[in-house]
């Protein structure tokens, strides 16, 4: 086999496109040499900011094969039959006839002959080059195609000789040379092969692998930590985009001036990160550290002193902004940023922060006053911080920081509020309310972001604003989540159909249609039924319990307690003895059972135990308002007459000569099935 | 490079013996080099364009009293276009840089990927912000579309944020310390010198003093003229009311008077006035 080399040389290519655009250059050449039966191994494809690699070995001739093609059927018009011999350039004994399904169609021979691999590489180049499919990509100059960012060189090398084609879309003529780094190594470079490829391009200061690229960087952040004994954040994702930013990664370190560290955390770290694309750093107790290291594309002559410099003082400038920012909002108190939410918009129809502010207020007044009623641990002192977080959650949105670093909102109001000594249950919440998931530092932070989801969900419900397919802007699918599982995790007995009822009455509008409550509740309960699923809880217990009821909290408790008796040998014999009754009697609604016509031992023993397990149930109703408490009393119940239903069907005949008996008996069970319905929610 | 002019100068030098035209600033109130008629309504059409031409920027609502080091209401930018963008513009580019004094073998330069967008121009382009050694220097942009229109051929335009870049050059880190003239001692001329007082009034001026209702009406004068002109084909007038309505807008939105919705409304209004210049300025190629 012969080595096969393509290289497009690139203006800088976007990092976060890297990865994904040369796995699918690769997949679009492989399946072009197995559509053409070309041999090929060793199939390798790199990428770096300015370079799209792949290689591979291939014969030097592809495989000769047959081809059948299926074409009209034999009786079509004989133009149509032309067409097809005349496209395929072939006569009418150069096919077979087939039948499929009673149909005959003629199928076109076709002999495909071994060609020069050389031969086919340009259109196969070609090919790949253009259905490359990009997120995001563009034109230049005065070309028509589109690509991620321009193509300024091809090499393209088969067997050691170019291959020489051009490029018309974009006017570029193949070659077999490439550049080394843009400012180490501008030269060309003239390759034979991917060895010599490997080892040229490294001598002129280009890491084309991006792993290779990644472990360097690694590596000397390692030793970075050994030296100083200090500990370098490096999150995955901005490591990944580093990884791309750079042809000849150097790690550098910085230092950060003292008077900076008195900021918050998170101001620090995010212009950091998010602008600068610099590591945090932290000392052995994790504290943040006066320095930030990072990576560059050029091995200075200075060993990088200017460029620390330079990136120092940056950071510098970017940070004096943000202390200036900081107590600039410092000299007001949170709740006068209030004023200012008039102006920011919250969702199109659905007003301003402000508006939407005073809405949450209400409801969350709302929200106290229906859970105390049936959750003891809400206590009176809860309203008053409810309103309070409600008050100040949104105000950071209009403070310097937050307007300067979005990701921040949350953080900054949790902070500003510590400063201004809010109770540390309002700092958590007005912090914590974005969190998705059920993980809250306390019940309440947990219990403010479930009022403000199942605000938003409602909201954005009235207007239209449901997630459709795989477009979910708004992340309502990952909230619902979050309010099934606060529900579960926080034990918390609520009736979303009035929380709903509730939210939508206090919209600024009210051209929502009516199904808009049922809406919302089936879009959780969706969300509800795919957890349900993920805990191995049998569909048929879900499916039947979604349709039976709208509490969340029941129906999860219902699911798992449900699902762990059934799995019980007795809770299997009492499924058994549910259906035996439920398929005798049939349509039978009579639950009247008269007492005289009980006659058999083992029928007057189920007499009695159905009696008393009717009162039991409806004991149990009036002992507890704890739902999950009741449920579990009722199933026990139920799970002790099992024995007495099981020797019923062992000894009685319900299908007796006597009528009257039998219709005595049918009504008996028939008792059993309606209790059975009183407890499970099964059909 | 003593001067924050010297740095002008040599700009120009560069790109004027690239063949570029090198302009002189467009006589109106801009928010970026790019509304200027010499790339905005150039980059429509088949002809070609090569200019360079600094650009005194105006954003009302970066404006910070004089006070803040690093942010001014009026900045000045050096703008280069040139269509079809040329093939080795990234070199040429890159010179440039070299030109002005940084030594790319001393210096980390990178091209960060940053798409451009302006929704009052209903434009939009591909490409980075270069970075010296983490700072932004650069925007570097292929227009793709223009007032709603597709761009062919394609125009790349090169925005030098001059301040950023002197201050960087003059390893300074207030840019009211600048040096304009490059003079020493008694002859120096400095930023602050020339340019504090208009920051400090302007910021009043756009912040607290700015008559909402009078740029209101202004506002739709503008509108209006722009309208009438692009209908009987007078491109360059039609457009300068455009802009007139665009820095108008920022007024107000600097004052704090612009409710969200009007905001929004607004936006679209001079939107739309910038597609009726393109669209009558395309039936002038026609």
């Amino acid at each position: 086999m012969s080595n096969f080399l393509l290289e497009l040389l690139v203006e800088e290519i976007p990092s976060r496109l890297q990865a994904e655009s040369i796995q699918e250059l690769e997949k679009l050449f492989v399946n072009e040499f197995d559509r053409l039966k070309i041999p090929y191994r060793n199939v390798n494809s790199f990428i770096s900011p300015r370079r799209m690699v792949f290689s591979s070995d291939l014969e030097l001739k592809s495989t000769a094969y047959q081809e059948e093609k299926k074409g009209p059927q034999i009786n079509a018009p004989i133009e149509v039959i032309e067409k097809f011999l005349l496209a395929h350039h072939i006569s009418r004994n150069d096919c077979v006839e087939k039948t499929i399904d009673k149909k005959t169609f003629l199928f076109a021979k076709i002999d495909h002959n071994a060609q020069e691999t050389s031969h086919l590489l340009v259109d196969i180049i070609k090919k790949a080059i253009t259905n490359i499919p990009w997120k995001k990509s563009m034109r230049w100059g005065s070309y028509s195609m589109y690509f991620v960012r321009p193509i300024r060189n091809i090499l393209a090398i088969f067997n050691e000789k170019t291959i020489n084609f051009c490029l018309d879309e974009i006017g570029v003529k193949s070659s077999n040379y490439t550049v080394g780094h843009r400012f180490l190594s501008p030269e060309k470079i003239y390759i034979k092969n991917l060895g010599d490829y490997k080892y040229k391009i490294k001598k002129s200061f280009v890491i084309i692998d991006r792993e290779e690229r990644r472990n360097i960087i690694e590596n000397e952040i390692k030793s970075i930590e050994k030296t100083y004994n200090l500990q370098i954040d490096t999150p995955l994702d901005l490591m990944e985009e580093v990884v791309g930013l750079s042809e000849y990664p150097i790690v550098l370190m910085g230092k950060i001036p003292d008077n900076f560290m008195k900021l918050p955390e998170e101001v620090i770290i995010t212009p950091m990160k998010v602008h600068q694309r610099y590591f945090p750093v932290r000392n052995n107790e994790g504290k943040l550290a006066p320095y930030f290291v990072f990576v560059t594309n050029n091995k200075a002559y200075d060993n990088g002193k200017v460029i620390i410099e330079g990136n120092e003082r940056v950071l510098n400038a970017r940070l004096s902004d943000a202390l200036f920012f900081f107590e600039t909002d410092l000299k007001k108190p949170l709740e006068h940023h209030l004023e200012s939410l008039k102006k920011i918009e919250f969702y199109e129809s659905l007003g301003s922060l402000y508006e939407r502010t005073q809405r949450m207020i209400d409801f969350c007044i709302f929200a106290y006053n229906e859970l105390k009623k049936s959750n003891s641990w809400i206590k009176p002192e809860m309203k008053d911080l409810l309103v309070r977080t409600a008050t100040l959650a949104k105000c950071d949105l209009s403070t310097n920081i937050v307007s300067e670093f979005t990701e921040l909102q949350g953080i900054m109001g949790a902070c500003y509020a510590q400063i201004q000594k809010e109770s540390p249950l309002v700092c958590n919440a007005i912090k914590e309310q974005y969190k998705q998931g059920e993980e809250f530092s306390t019940a309440f932070s947990a219990l403010f972001s479930l009022i403000d989801k199942i605000e938003i969900i409602t909201s954005l419900f009235a207007i239209g604003k449901e997630p459709t397919g795989s477009k979910d802007p708004f992340a309502l699918r990952r909230a619902a989540i979050s309010i099934i599982k606060i529900i579960k995790k926080y034990n918390i007995k609520i009736d979303l159909i009035t929380f709903i009822k509730q939210a939508l009455s206090k919209l600024p509008i009210n051209n929502y249609s009516k199904e808009t409550e049922q809406r919302i509740i089936n879009f959780i309960k969706e969300r509800l039924k795919v957890l349900l699923k993920n805990e191995n809880i049998d569909p048929d217990i879900i499916n039947s319990l979604l349709q039976n009821y709208d509490n969340i909290l029941l129906i999860y408790q219902k699911a798992e307690f449900l699902n762990s008796v059934l799995q019980t040998e007795i809770g299997q014999r009492l499924i058994i003895c549910y259906k035996r009754a439920k398929n005798i009697i049939g349509h039978n609604k009579d639950i009247m059972i008269n007492q005289l016509l009980i006659s058999e031992k083992e029928e007057i023993s189920l007499y009695n135990e159905i009696n008393k397990l009717d009162s039991i149930i409806k004991n149990i109703e009036l002992s507890t308002d704890d739902i999950k408490i009741k449920f579990e009393k009722e199933l026990n119940a139920l799970l002790s007459i099992e024995k007495f239903i099981s020797i019923f069907f062992e000894k009685i005949l319900v299908n007796t000569e006597n009528l009257e008996i039998k219709q005595n008996r049918l009504n008996l069970l028939t008792k059993i099935v309606h209790l059975f319905h009183k407890v499970l929610p099964i059909n | 490079m003593k001067g924050f002019q010297d740095l002008i100068f040599s700009l120009q030098q560069y790109w004027g013996g690239y063949g570029c035209a090198v302009l002189q600033p467009y006589d109106m109130e801009v928010g970026a080099g790019t509304f200027s008629p010499n790339t905005f309504l150039k980059a429509l059409g088949k002809n070609s364009w090569k200019a360079a031409y600094v650009q005194p920027s105006r954003r009302p609502a970066d404006g910070r009293y004089g006070e803040n080091p690093n942010r001014v209401q009026k900045h000045h930018q050096f703008q280069v276009v040139i269509k079809p963008s040329p093939k080795d513009i990234q070199d040429i580019y890159i010179k440039s840089l070299e030109t002005v004094g940084i030594d790319n073998k001393l210096h980390d330069i990178r091209f960060i990927e940053d798409d451009w967008e302006s929704p009052t121009l209903g434009a939009a382009g591909l490409g980075w912000e270069v970075w010296c050694d983490g700072m932004e220097i650069t925007q570097f942009t292929y227009f793709q579309q223009v007032g709603g229109i597709q761009c062919n051929p394609i125009t790349v335009e090169l925005t030098y944020g001059l301040e950023r870049l002197a201050m960087f050059l003059q390893s300074v880190d207030n840019v009211y310390d600048l040096n304009w003239n490059g003079k020493e001692g008694k002859e120096k001329i400095s930023y602050g010198d020339i340019c504090k007082q208009q920051e400090i009034e302007f910021s009043k001026y756009s912040f607290e003093y700015a008559n909402v209702d009078k740029l209101k009406q202004h506002f739709s004068d503008a509108e209006n003229e722009c309208k009438n002109l692009a209908l009987s084909g007078l491109v360059l007038p039609a457009y300068d009311q455009c802009i007139k309505a665009s820095h108008l807008f920022n007024l107000m939105d600097s004052r704090g008077a612009l409710s969200i919705a009007e905001r929004v409304e607004r936006i679209a209004r001079v939107r739309a006035l910038a597609k009726a210049c393109c669209e009558a300025q395309i039936k002038n190629y026609e």
